[in-house]
């Protein structure tokens, strides 16, 4: 007796970016998973040649929805490189600007983008459906209009310090570009405390401070008993109807290059930088960073470190499925974003979460829904500690070298962020971006392990493969962002097997 | 009117910029009666459901009334498009056949506009009907409409949220538009992004800035595009607050057909200390002897940097 087996090829939409999952479902569960990104911009090569403060202003047009964490990489690489450190100023006026672009993009990744989903009409038997309706529909959910109009107030702190989002280039290796005045600042806190309004009313219906006090996942459930109408007592009822705690677990380890840099000691941050298992965590060393080209279109047998990478075509190699190379740390895949940013902090509540249900879909989701609530704090921080500080250099010139090489590291939205520039002549010769859907989205490596979202949908159980709803619930929770995959292509010419 | 929105060599920015949009975005669309088709970043109708409109309008099944294309269209490599591909084939074959189909296109932001980042790279991007300032691009310059217009092109990377509200509510309410050589809308692009800079009083007088963070002109020094760039930065703020160039960010010229430009942003091409390229029609020599004159004139307030920009 034949099994039942079906070929999928699915592009996935909602994710920034163009993204195919191609995969193999026998017996309604998935056997085998490819994750292959669809376009290749070169950014590696568009820098190369460059003068140096250049990247300041391409880099940020890899991604639309975190172009000042490009911004911010690039100038730390080139701070880096040129052996300067940025004034206490500076830092808290970067800080504001990540977090603001930060923020506004988890709410708009989940109330846009992840929760619409449950208002498909796939969806339309369950007990959830007329609330997901009303609420997340798109073009006129009643939270997604509010959500639209909370972001756009959060990105107002950009402009104000900016000029605009997206796309700007006020940080610059040695500071930012412009002093921040009182009324500026005052205006920002203006906006954090709407902000922080529109959180505790619309969103978590309580205040943040009952909220951050949830420290397990017994006083989670207390919580949502409480508070049945804030939207984590909904998405965790629409979880559960969906099975989202059983399904999009890797196993696999967490990455975190750090976030919120502390402004008098930029080379230390807030939430610290680190690789976890789960269990322990160790620090950081970005020269256990290797990506390795095994399963992807590149000659080469051993993985390298970004610096010595080389990008050596082989569009005929035997197996290879993907312009992405694997990246690993310390010979390990690694998931990176908001759940390894809570673990890098021993976040009580979430490694209770882990313990349980380890890094399932919900888990994974949850700690974007919830991550907004501490950003909050450290953006008020920032304003208060910022005016106290209102006469301070924002900006120390760098001595710009003709020969040199600098690595940026930091955070987006989605996860580590890092770039790697070399220097000769006063020109970029070399530059290197692994961005955090690099980590999420590796192929294949030569230990055969899959990478994050690969592995996270093996076993999946697929309903109906016209519409493979759960396996785009799976992969939003990884908030994927696949115009930053710099170098992701798939070039093969594919059969499409659904819709034809 | 309905629309669909394709996206190809770029970076979403497009999109993120017109959720900034100062009313709300949707509740725009709703009021002017847009039905959005299709938008990759919002819709959410399946993969599946996806291919059948597709099929309705290429069939003539589903009239589409206005087409947004976001991002350059990609050639590469070798002229074949594979770099950006669609259900395994060139995306740019979609692109041609959804133009066909349109009764109005607009290139929304720099990249589907002229070519923009990656135009003078291996991913060999091009604009819809310009590749940077030459007429052609990927359509062709014979090429119309179903309602026999060239493609309307909404350059700036990204695009300002009223450049796309604007076009759509002309549209909608069936006003002319009137376009530049470029195809731009010559109501909206009429405007230097200098014009309205907070800087303007220490560009009159040429108190230029050498370095970041100093007050002054950045056109001189800086690599500021402002007085040569058209685009109403200044006019309709960003996120309704601020301008790159308010904020101590030099323009770009992100709105212009040659970006990224191919030689240095943050520092300005000189001849003799006066930047190479002049604000439009205006003479050399007339220009560098008002310079001269305004910057013997210049009031201390304004040499001493007292003033806020």
């Amino acid at each position: 007796m034949s099994k039942k087996v079906v070929e999928l090829e699915v592009p996935l939409n909602r994710v920034e970016g163009d993204l195919d999952i191609k995969v193999r479902i026998e017996e309604n569960k998935i056997v085998e998973a490819k994750s292959v990104g669809t376009l290749y911009r070169g950014f590696e090569n568009i820098l190369k040649g460059r003068a140096p403060l250049d990247a300041l202003v391409l880099t940020p047009r890899v991604c639309g929805i975190c172009s000042v964490s490009h911004l911010l990489a690039a100038a730390k690489a080139l701070e880096d490189a040129y052996g300067v450190t940025p004034p206490p100023q500076a830092v808290r006026i970067r800080n504001l600007s990540i977090l603001a672009e930060t923020m506004q993009s988890d709410l708009r990744q989940h109330y846009l983008m992840f929760m619409s989903d449950f208002a498909h009409e796939y969806y339309h038997d369950k007990s959830f459906y007329p609330k997901a309706q009303k609420l997340y529909a798109p073009f006129r959910g009643t939270l997604a209009m509010k959500t639209l109009d909370a972001t756009k107030d959060i990105l107002k702190i950009i402009a104000m310090l900016g000029g605009q989002w997206p796309h700007t280039s006020h940080i610059v290796p040695g500071g930012v570009v412009s002093q921040v005045y009182a009324q500026d600042l005052l205006e920002i806190s203006n906006l954090l405390h709407k902000t922080k309004n529109y959180l505790e009313k619309e969103i978590y219906t309580q205040s943040l401070e009952e909220l951050l006090s949830i420290d397990s996942y017994e006083a989670l459930k207390k919580n949502i008993a409480k508070y049945p109408n804030s939207q984590i007592a909904l998405f965790t009822q629409i979880a559960k109807a969906t099975n989202l705690f059983y399904t999009g677990k890797t196993g696999y380890g967490f990455i975190s290059y750090g976030c919120v840099d502390d402004p008098n000691d930029p080379s230390r941050s807030f939430i610290p930088a680190g690789y976890s298992n789960g269990k322990k965590r160790v620090d950081f060393d970005q020269n256990k960073i290797t990506e390795d080209v095994t399963y992807a279109w590149y000659r080469g047998d051993t993985p390298l470190h970004p610096f010595e990478e080389k990008t050596d075509v082989d569009r005929a190699k035997e197996g290879a499925y993907t312009w992405v190379k694997a990246v690993g740390y310390d010979g390990s895949p690694a998931q990176t974003g908001p759940l390894a940013e809570f673990m890098m902090q021993d976040d009580l509540l979430f490694v209770d979460l882990i313990d349980r249900f380890g890094d399932a879909t919900y888990v994974r989701q949850l700690a974007r829904v919830l991550r907004p609530s501490r950003f909050i704090g450290y953006m008020l921080q920032m304003v208060d500690e910022a005016l106290e500080h209102l006469n301070d250099a924002v900006y120390i010139k760098p001595k710009a070298l003709k020969e040199a090489q600098g690595v940026g590291l930091g955070a987006a939205a989605r996860g580590a962020l890092g770039h790697w520039v070399k220097i000769k002549n006063s020109k970029i010769v070399s530059y290197q971006i692994i961005s955090p859907t690099t980590w999420n989205g590796s192929p294949k490596d030569a230990k055969e392990q899959h990478g994050p979202w690969e592995r996270a949908l093996l076993g999946l159980e697929i309903k109906d493969s016209d519409n493979p709803m759960e396996m785009g619930h799976v992969i939003r929770s990884f908030d994927p962002c696949l115009v930053c995959t710099v170098h992701a292509l798939d070039n093969e010419s594919f059969r499409y097997r659904i819709g034809v | 009117m309905n629309l669909y929105w394709l996206q190809s060599g770029g970076c979403s920015g497009d999109t993120m910029s017109i959720l900034n949009y100062e009313g709300n975005l949707f509740e725009f669309f709703s009021n002017i009666e847009i039905e959005v088709l299709w938008h990759p970043s919002l819709s959410t109708i399946s993969a599946k459901e996806h291919d059948v409109l597709i099929d309705k309008i290429l069939r003539d099944e589903e009239t589409l009334d206005v087409l947004c294309i976001e991002g350059n269209v990609v050639c590469g490599p070798d002229g074949t498009g594979m770099f950006d591909t669609f259900r395994g084939r060139p995306k740019k074959e979609l692109i041609a056949a959804l133009a066909k189909k349109a009764r109005y296109i607009v290139a929304v932001g720099t990249c589907a506009a002229y070519g923009g980042v990656g135009s003078y790279d291996e991913m060999e991007g091009v604009g819809l009907q310009f590749h940077h300032d030459k007429e052609g691009g990927f359509l062709g310059k014979e090429f119309r409409t179903k309602e026999k217009k060239p493609v309307i092109n909404l350059p700036g990377c990204p695009i300002h949220p009223k450049a796309l509200e604007n076009i759509l509510n002309k549209l909608k309410h069936n006003l002319e538009i009137p376009l530049t050589h470029n195809y731009t809308d010559a109501d909206y692009y009429n405007f230097t992004v200098h014009q309205g800079c907070t800087r303007n009083e220490y560009h009159e007088y040429k108190i230029e800035e050498k370095d970041f963070a100093e007050r002054g002109c950045m056109f001189f020094h800086m690599g500021c595009k402002g007085p040569t760039t058209l685009s109403p930065c200044n006019k309709y703020l960003w996120n309704e607050v601020n301008s790159k160039t308010r904020a101590g960010v030099p323009c770009f010229g992100c709105t212009r057909p040659d970006f990224p430009q191919p030689y240095p942003f943050f520092e300005t091409q000189n001849i003799i200390g006066t930047p190479l390229e002049l604000p439009r029609g205006v003479d050399r020599a007339h220009y560098l002897a008002y310079k001269d004159m305004a910057w013997a004139a210049a009031p201390k307030r304004l040499r001493k940097r007292a003033q806020r920009v």
